[in-house]
């Protein structure tokens, strides 16, 4: 499970990892991202984004 | 050519018309110096050796930033001593993985530690503990279609029951596909396998030779054992260290690297710090700070954190962090109210950061 979180102000996104919290960048050389681009092409959701 | 030398066991020297000198041993050229003196060997084998040529990194357990023990659970990737990976297949959280100081005596052997893989003590959940380093694809293009030799030096502990341990080199034809990815790799092909070893209570040397594909794009190691029987004894366990894997087909003496260098080369991969550091209320509530790595990371990193952490006698929780870019990160603490844009310094702390870019 996933989560997307946006901090408008420092205009940081990234994806967090709901089992234990890491934050997760969008690049696409870093393997948990890898992870996590797959379990979207299962067809989940992350939970949206906050502000 | 003229023959200077030939004696029985394939020993012969020559010289050409151009000047230049060879001496072959068992039939086969190892040394030629030419006119001008320049000398082409085919190996050289010495204790001082040129550096740098073990592909695998922390071959000798030397650097341990995550801890010195982890406990594995069956089907997880953990990543324990640094660089080094592990997977298992035994049922349950029923093993362990350790630092140990076991490690092979005698002239020009330098390893600090070695790896322990253990099944738990009691244990009646059989299968294998594996434990593998992905090589970083930009450090091995230039094996493919290469000859390579991968080395190492293994023993059991008393009450080994995992039987005989297959050391492997994989290799894929697409790029860092990384190690959650290892038993999937698209055209994966083993360039060494099959050569098993059955560790004894004895540290012993062993070596295997293969020739990578010349569409390699990618580079693993493994061991893996044949798989723990019975109920496991204090010691279950098998003891690794003094990892190489070098072009050519003969296993040279270990690539000794100082601590520092080969600290900075695991730290491309993964680093963590206590919080130390000063922060700038940017938004009247929060504080965000900034953190250079020590090494530029292999990708812009994962980012994890634990911990409290005090502003000048202020606590601020730890919200959120994340990488921005690949040389930085900020994280944004809370409950700190002040002018904005105010720097405050960090008066106590717990816990810290953790930044991986594994493969």
């Amino acid at each position: 499970m996933y989560k997307l979180i946006n901090i408008t102000t420092t205009n940081l996104q990234w994806v967090q990892r709901i089992s234990d919290g890491a934050s997760i960048p969008f690049d696409e050389h870093n393997t948990d991202y890898q992870e996590y681009l797959k379990w979207i092409a299962l067809g989940n959701t992350p939970q949206s984004a906050n502000t | 050519m003229t023959t200077l030398n030939s004696v029985p066991n394939g020993l012969l020297s020559t010289v050409d018309a151009t000047g230049t000198l060879t001496v072959q041993t068992n039939s086969v050229n190892a040394l030629a110096i030419d006119n001008n003196q320049n000398a082409t060997m085919n190996y050289i084998s010495a204790q001082n050796t040129f550096g740098f040529k073990n592909r695998v990194i922390n071959g000798a357990m030397n650097i341990w930033q995550r801890g010195t023990s982890f406990s594995i659970a069956s089907g997880s990737f953990v990543y324990t001593t640094d660089r080094w990976c592990v997977i298992s297949s035994v049922t349950g959280t029923s093993g362990t993985v350790s630092q140990s100081t076991s490690v092979p005596t005698g002239a020009g052997n330098i390893f600090p530690y070695s790896i322990k893989v253990q099944r738990n003590s009691g244990v009646t959940a059989t299968g294998a503990i594996n434990i593998l380093q992905v090589v970083e694809s930009t450090n091995m293009y230039d094996l493919a279609g290469q000859s390579v030799t991968l080395s190492f030096w293994i023993k059991a502990g008393a009450n080994y029951t995992g039987g005989s341990i297959n050391p492997i080199v994989q290799t894929g034809t697409v790029a860092d596909q990384g190690s959650t990815n290892f038993y999937s790799w698209t055209g994966t092909t083993y360039p060494i396998a099959g050569n098993n070893v059955t560790p004894t209570t004895t540290w012993t040397k062993y070596s295997a030779t293969g020739t990578i594909p010349s569409n390699a794009l990618e580079l693993g190691i493994t061991f893996v054992p044949t798989g723990f029987t019975g109920t496991a004894g204090a010691d279950d366990s098998y003891y690794i260290t003094g990892v190489q894997l070098e072009k050519g087909s003969i296993a040279t003496p270990f690539d000794y690297r100082d601590y520092g260098r080969e600290l900075q080369m695991c730290q491309r991969y993964y680093e963590q710090d206590a919080w130390s550091a000063v922060g700038v209320n940017t938004n009247g509530s929060n504080i965000n700070w900034i953190m250079f790595y020590k090494v530029p990371k292999r990708a812009t990193p994962t980012l994890s954190v634990s911990g409290t952490v005090t502003f000048q006698g202020i606590a601020a929780g730890i919200s959120q962090g994340a990488a921005s870019g690949n040389i930085n990160w900020i994280v944004g603490g809370t409950s700190r109210s002040g002018s904005t844009y105010q720097a405050y310094y960090v008066t106590s702390d717990s816990g810290g950061w953790y930044s991986s870019a594994e493969l």
